[in-house]
C-alpha cells in the first residue's frame, strides 16, 4: 500500500452518517445479470445486501435460503434481501431507504436495455445514497452480434460508456480470440473503462461492492483454491490501492479536479474531508465523479482512498498530486 | 302473483342529437330504459315499446355519445391535491375555475395566497407550470424563495420532468455549487437555480416533500376526481392506460366503480414489466375475468420507447433535428417479439406505446410475426400514440388489422417544437396522420394522454381538425380531417379500440345509454369553435350527472 507519514491504521474510515453504497448492473439479456445477482445473494459473503431486480421469479435462487417471502420481497437467511422493483424504480428504492435496519450495500439489476448512467445519477442525487460501481456485463460470446443490429448497437455501446467498469462475461465460451478481439472493440468505444475478464460469474464480489475495500494483493501472491481470486482472469488486473488522513485541509477546486483526473488509472475513491468551503465528501467510481456537502467526521479527521488496476494505477503520482493539495 | 314493476322508460327531447349511427344520422329523441338506449328517433321513437316519460330538461343541449378517452392515466385526478399553476385556465374536478397564470409574478403570488392555507410545516407543491408559454424570465429558486425561505416549495412542470424547487428545498437536498449531478441546473455563478431535470435530480425533493402521484392515484378520491374530470368534458369511458392493478387495487376499483354515483367506465390496462411473458398473460387474463360492466379489465399495455418532446423515442434515420442520439427501448426488441406473441397466442389484447416511427416499425415486425403464428381475426391490437409513422406503416396496419390511436394533441402542445427542434418540418408535418389512417381504412382514436395534455375530446377533434399551432402554423394541411370523422375518432373509434363497440360509441338501440351533453353542434359551429363548445354534462348507464 501506498501512502505517507500521517496514514494512520491504512483502512477507510466510516463516513459520519454512511449514506447506502450503490452498485448499478447493467447489461444486455443474456450476459449474465442474473447469474452474478445469484451469486450476490447466495455467497457467504457477510454484508446485507438488498438486490432489486426487475422480476425474481427469474433468478435460480436456492429455495432453502429463503426465509420468508413477502410480495415484492424475499428476505434470505444471510441477511440478503431481493425486491422486485414492482411498478416504480423510484417507490422501490424509497422502500428500501426507509427500511430498517437499512441494508450495508444496495445493487440495482437495471433491464436489459436500460442507460445505466441514468439508474447510477439516482445514488449520485440522493444524499442518502453513494454511488459505489456502475458494471456493464458484456457478453463476450453475443456482443458483436448485437453490436450488428442496427436497433441495439446505440443500446449495447451507451451501456460500456456508462461503465465504471466492464465485466466481459462468459469468456471462456468465446475463446481467448474472440475475447481479446472484443476487449481491443471495448477499448475504441469507451477508452478508460476498466475491463475485466470473468469466466461466468465468476468475478471476486467485493469488486462490485465496494472495491476500496479489497486487501491488495501482495506482489508474490500466486493464485489457489482457497485465495478467493478468479484464477481465470490476468494477474495485470490486480489491484492496488492508496490511502490517505490527515488534519489539513484541502483545496476544494484542485480536489475535484484530481479526483475526476483520467490520467492516472484510478478506478474507484473515497473519502471525506475538509476543504475551504467546509467538509465534503467524495466519490469516484470508474469515471462518475461525485462531490458534495457533509458533516464532519467526529474525530475531525480528513481520510481518502483509492484503488485501481496494478498494471494502470500509478498510485504514487496520486500520492503526489494530492499532497500538493493540502492547505 | 303481483305484476312486477314495468321498467320505466324515459324519453329525452334534444334540440338535436347527433347519434354516429349512419342508419340515423340525426334525431331529437331518445328513449332510455335499464340504462340502455331503447329507441332513436322522434318524439314518438319510445311508442312501439308502450311510450315513455317525456324529459326536457336537455331540450336546447346536443346530445353525442358519450366521449371515449382511449389514452388516460388516473394520476390526473391525484393532481389537484396540489396548487395549479399552469398558463391556461382549467376547471377543477369540482368546477372551480383556476384562471391561468400568464406570468412568473403570477405563479409566485398564487404560491403565496396558497402558503397561507397549507398547514405550517407542509411543503407547498404546484403543478401544470409550463415554461414555453411564459415570455417572462425562466422560473428560479429566487422566485421561489419569495413564496417561503423556511418550508419547502416544489413547482412540478407539466411534462412531469422538470421541478422547480425554493433554495430551502435545495439544502434539504443538499444541493450546492459543488453537487456533481447531472440535471441540477444552475445561474452563471454556479449556484444551482433551483430548476432540477428528469426524475433523479428531482427524487431526492420529492422524496423529502412526500410528493407521489403514483402512490396518489390509486386512491379513491383520486379516482373519484378522474370520473368528475372526465364528466366535464363529456367523457364516459375512460382507459387508465398503464395501471399496476396489485389485487387490493382492483377490489378498491371494482367497489368504487360500482356506486351509484359513479359517473365514468373505466378501462385500466395492465403494464408489462420485465417479466416472464408467461407470468404476464397470466395475470392479465386473470384480472380479465374480473372485469364488470363499469370496469373493463383484460388488455395490456406495453411501453417500447420513450417520447419524442424529451427526446427519447425510437426514430428511423434522419433521427433528431440537433443531432441528439437516439431515444430509448423500455423493452428489447428481442423481448417485444416473445412477449406480443405470447400474448397473441393467448388472446389478450395490446396496448402498445409507440412513438417513433422506429419503434412502431419494430413493433409491427412483431405483431406481424405473432399474427403469422397464431392468427386472431379482429384482434384490434392499438398502437398508441404512433406519432410518426407514415404511409408506409399505415398500410401495414390496415393490412395487419391493428388499430390506431394518435395523439393528435400534439399540434397544439408540442407542435413548434418539433417543427423547429426535435424532428423537423418535413416529419412534424405529417406527425399523428389522421387522415393517412382514415385513408388506409384504419380504426381511428385521437386522444390527450391527461395529465400529459388536459382531458378534452372536443379539444383532441380541434387538433386534428385543425392541425394548429400556438404560433400560428398549420402543421401538415393534408392531414386535417373532417368534424364528422373527428367526432367518429372521440366516440366509436376509441369504443373500437377498447372492443367496446357493442356496448358504447354511438346512440343506438341496445348500446348503453352513455352521452356528452354539449351546449352546441359540433358539425354546426365553426371547425375553429368546436374546442369552446361548452359541456353541460354527461348521461351514464341512463343516470344524469350535470357539470
Amino acid at each position: 500500500m501506498s501512502g505517507g507519514d500521517d496514514t494512520r491504521g491504512g483502512g477507510p474510515a466510516p463516513l459520519p452518517v454512511p449514506p447506502l453504497p450503490v452498485t448499478v448492473i447493467s447489461g444486455y439479456l443474456g450476459a449474465g445479470k442474473t447469474t452474478l445477482v445469484n451469486r450476490l445473494l447466495s455467497e457467504a459473503h457477510g454484508r446485507r445486501i438488498t438486490v432489486l431486480v426487475n422480476d425474481f421469479g427469474e433468478i435460480p435462487l436456492d429455495e432453502s435460503l429463503i426465509l420468508n417471502r413477502d410480495g415484492d420481497t424475499l428476505s434470505l437467511a444471510n441477511g440478503c434481501m431481493c425486491c422486485s422493483i414492482g411498478g416504480d424504480l423510484f417507490d422501490a428504492i424509497d422502500r428500501i431507504l426507509e427500511a430498517r435496519p437499512r441494508a450495508e450495500h444496495l445493487v440495482i439489476e437495471t433491464s436489459g436495455v436500460a442507460d445505466p448512467a441514468k439508474v447510477a445519477q439516482i445514488a449520485m442525487a440522493e444524499p442518502e445514497m453513494a454511488l459505489a460501481l456502475t458494471a456493464t456485463l458484456v457478453d463476450a460470446a453475443n456482443f458483436e452480434a448485437g453490436l450488428a443490429d442496427p436497433l441495439l448497437a446505440d443500446t449495447l455501446i451507451r451501456q460500456v460508456r456508462a461503465a465504471g467498469l466492464a465485466v466481459i462475461s462468459k469468456a471462456d465460451h468465446a475463446g481467448a480470440e474472440a475475447t481479446a478481439a472484443l476487449a481491443a472493440k471495448l477499448e475504441a468505444m469507451a477508452p478508460g473503462v476498466p475491463r475485466i475478464e470473468a469466466a461466468f460469474g465468476a468475478l471476486p464480489i467485493e469488486m462490485l461492492l465496494d472495491p476500496a475495500e479489497i486487501a491488495p494483493v501482495a506482489a508474490d501472491h500466486v493464485c489457489g483454491p482457497d485465495c478467493g481470486h478468479d484464477p481465470a482472469h490476468d494477474h495485470g488486473a490486480h489491484y492496488r490501492s492508496w490511502s490517505w488522513s490527515g488534519a489539513q485541509a484541502l483545496d476544494a477546486a484542485g480536489a475535484e479536479a484530481l479526483i475526476g483526473a483520467q490520467d492516472l488509472g484510478l478506478y474507484r475513491l473515497k473519502g471525506v474531508a475538509r476543504t475551504g468551503q467546509g467538509w465534503v465528501e467524495f466519490h469516484r467510481a470508474g469515471r462518475q465523479v461525485s462531490w458534495r456537502g457533509a458533516q464532519a467526521p467526529a474525530d475531525g479527521v480528513s481520510r481518502a482512498v483509492a484503488i485501481g488496476f496494478a498494471a494502470r494505477f500509478d498510485a504514487d503520482a496520486l500520492d503526489a498530486r494530492w499532497r500538493a493539495l493540502l492547505v | 302473483m303481483p305484476a312486477q314493476p314495468a321498467s320505466q322508460t324515459v324519453v329525452y327531447r334534444a334540440r338535436k342529437i347527433v347519434t354516429m349511427d349512419p342508419n340515423k344520422p340525426e334525431a331529437t329523441h331518445v328513449a332510455v330504459r335499464d340504462g340502455r338506449i331503447l329507441a332513436v328517433g322522434g318524439p314518438d321513437c319510445a311508442a312501439p315499446w308502450g311510450g315513455g316519460a317525456l324529459d326536457e330538461r336537455f331540450g336546447d343541449a346536443v346530445l353525442l355519445p358519450g366521449f371515449v378517452e382511449g389514452h388516460g392515466h388516473m394520476m390526473t385526478g391525484a393532481m389537484w391535491r396540489y396548487v395549479y399553476a399552469g398558463d391556461q385556465d382549467r376547471v377543477d374536478p369540482d368546477g372551480n375555475l383556476h384562471e391561468g397564470m400568464p406570468s412568473v409574478e403570477a405563479v409566485v403570488a398564487r404560491l403565496k395566497q396558497a402558503a397561507a392555507e397549507i398547514p405550517e410545516g407542509e411543503p407547498i407543491v404546484a403543478w401544470g407550470f409550463d415554461p414555453i408559454f411564459l415570455t417572462t424570465e425562466r422560473l428560479n429558486c429566487r422566485h421561489l424563495d419569495e413564496v417561503s425561505k423556511d418550508r419547502p416549495v416544489a413547482v412540478v412542470h407539466s411534462n412531469f420532468h422538470l421541478l422547480t424547487v425554493n433554495s430551502k428545498a435545495l439544502e434539504m437536498a443538499g444541493y450546492s455549487r459543488d453537487t456533481n449531478v447531472e440535471g441540477v441546473a444552475r445561474f452563471s455563478n454556479g449556484e444551482p437555480n433551483g430548476e432540477l431535470q428528469e426524475m433523479a435530480a428531482m427524487f431526492p425533493i420529492l422524496r423529502r416533500c412526500k410528493i407521489d402521484f403514483r402512490e396518489l392515484s390509486r386512491r379513491e378520491p383520486a379516482v373519484r376526481a378522474y370520473a368528475k374530470s372526465a364528466m366535464r368534458c363529456g367523457v364516459t369511458t375512460a382507459t387508465d392506460l398503464a395501471a399496476m392493478l396489485e389485487d387490493e387495487d382492483v377490489d378498491g376499483l371494482l367497489r368504487i366503480t360500482g356506486s351509484d354515483d359513479f359517473c365514468l367506465r373505466i378501462v385500466p390496462t395492465l403494464v408489462f414489466r420485465e417479466m416472464a411473458p408467461a407470468d404476464f398473460v397470466a395475470r392479465a387474463q386473470a384480472l380479465g375475468k374480473r372485469s364488470s360492466d363499469m370496469l373493463r379489465l383484460g388488455s395490456v399495455k406495453i411501453v417500447t420507447d420513450g417520447s419524442i418532446q424529451g427526446f427519447t423515442a425510437r426514430l428511423k434515420w434522419p433521427g433528431h433535428l440537433g443531432g441528439q442520439p437516439n431515444g430509448i427501448w423500455n423493452v428489447p426488441p428481442a423481448q417485444l417479439f416473445e412477449v406480443i406473441e405470447a400474448l397473441n397466442a393467448a388472446r389478450v389484447q395490446m396496448h402498445i406505446h409507440t412513438n417513433g416511427d422506429e419503434a412502431s416499425e419494430v413493433t409491427l415486425d412483431a405483431l406481424e410475426a405473432a399474427l403469422v403464428k397464431s392468427p386472431w381475426p379482429d384482434h384490434r391490437h392499438t398502437l398508441q400514440h404512433v406519432q410518426m409513422a407514415g404511409e408506409d406503416q399505415f398500410a401495414r396496419m390496415a393490412a395487419l388489422g391493428v388499430c390506431a390511436n394518435l395523439f393528435a394533441n400534439h399540434m397544439w402542445y408540442f407542435g413548434d417544437a418539433h417543427y423547429e427542434l426535435s424532428i423537423g418540418p418535413d416529419r412534424a408535418r405529417r406527425m399523428d396522420a389522421c387522415r393517412s389512417a382514415l385513408n388506409h381504412g384504419v380504426t381511428l382514436a385521437i386522444h390527450s394522454d391527461t395529465p400529459v395534455t388536459p382531458m378534452g375530446p372536443l379539444t383532441v377533434a380541434w387538433c386534428a381538425v385543425n392541425r394548429i399551432t400556438p404560433k400560428g402554423r398549420v402543421l401538415g394541411e393534408a392531414q386535417r380531417i373532417t368534424v364528422a370523422e373527428a367526432l367518429h375518432a372521440i366516440t366509436l373509434g376509441p369504443a373500437k379500440t377498447l372492443k367496446m363497440d357493442r356496448d358504447i360509441g354511438s346512440i343506438e338501440t341496445g348500446k348503453k345509454a352513455d352521452f356528452a351533453v354539449l351546449a352546441d353542434d359540433p358539425l354546426s359551429v365553426a371547425p375553429y369553435e368546436l374546442r369552446n363548445i361548452e359541456v353541460l354534462g354527461t348521461v351514464s348507464g341512463g343516470r344524469v350527472f350535470l357539470a
